[in-house]
């Protein structure tokens, strides 16, 4: 398995063989997590294709001030936030932007509803604010730390650690009650 | 009705599918259009040169043709003139320069806005 510093020095000495290696081994975790904030696969794919072409622009203006991954998912979450954004320039309000990422997730051919639970933890999340809903998906599912979070989303750990609460508050009782 | 929820019940598992080989093409493509990046990205930068250098041009041919109120004088003659044959040498100069010299030009005559399309530049350019 390739490693983050080895990246880093390929990506210095041949910007296009570290930047290969780099969608290898971060293309995964980083389709997931745009797929968890745009829920439609196409969307998420387009968003994908920004995101590394963006990164591949700047590849040379990183700075190992913090690490590859974490410069990595703030990228990727710019780039959500740039189409999330796109589309509240075109709807009424969060809430439609909200029930257009619903109608999403319910009519898909990239979602699998045999397992309704499964369904109804994502319809869950989707009842989050954007910003919980984000804390809520790099905590839980990338299992990034606090501190990473916060680089990523320029928010305190303290307000972090509260979002995550209030996430999981709000994604127990929609569980309980539908 | 539960009284509550264990996430442990459904982990990290989401609905979530994707089409089959999709990281395979979506790895291709992205390398791919990382590639043709770079083509762009410097014809964009030529264009954007000849645009500020044509603009300069403009400029200078304004500032020289500005209808005078006065008389045409011999040194605004003159300086016509100079325009003239300035305008001829720069014109060879540019004629003479590979597509990548031409860039480094632009971006050397875009970046420093004191730099002037005069022969004497020219002449220094090519020592």
């Amino acid at each position: 398995m390739m490693n983050e510093d080895k990246i880093r020095e390929t990506c210095q000495a041949n910007p296009e063989k570290g930047f290969r290696m780099l969608v290898e081994k971060y293309q995964s975790s980083i389709y997931w997590h745009i797929r968890r904030m745009v829920i439609s696969h196409e969307d998420a794919e387009d968003v994908l294709q920004e995101t590394f072409i963006r990164i591949f622009r700047y590849l040379n203006e990183f700075r190992a001030e913090s690490s590859l991954s974490t410069w990595i998912y703030r990228i990727a979450t710019n780039e959500c936030y740039r189409f999330l954004d796109k589309k509240k320039e075109t709807t009424v309000s969060t809430e439609e932007v909200q029930a257009d990422l619903m109608n999403k997730l319910m009519a898909s051919e990239y979602v699998d509803y045999d397992n309704e639970m499964e369904v109804k933890f994502q319809q869950a999340l989707l009842t989050l604010p954007e910003k919980q809903r984000l804390v809520f998906n790099l905590r839980y599912y990338d299992e990034l730390s606090y501190e990473d979070i916060s680089r990523i989303t320029d928010t305190k750990v303290d307000t972090l650690k509260s979002n995550y609460y209030f996430a999981k508050e709000k994604i127990k009782k929609y569980m309980i009650n539908n | 009705m539960k009284k509550d929820f264990d996430f442990s019940e459904i982990g990290k598992r989401t609905p979530f599918r994707t089409p089959e080989g999709f990281f395979e093409r979506m790895q291709a493509e992205t390398l791919k259009r990382a590639a043709e990046e770079k083509r762009p990205k410097k014809l964009f930068r030529l264009k954007w040169g000849i645009s500020a250098a044509l603009a300069a041009a403009a400029m200078i041919c304004g500032f020289l043709f500005y209808p005078s109120p006065t008389t045409t004088t011999t040194e605004q003659v003159a300086s016509t003139e100079w325009l003239a044959q300035s305008t001829d040498a720069v014109d060879h100069y540019v004629q003479g320069l590979s597509d990548e010299e031409l860039e480094d030009w632009i971006d050397f005559s875009e970046n420093d806005i004191f730099y002037e399309l005069t022969t004497e530049n020219l002449n220094n350019d090519e020592n």
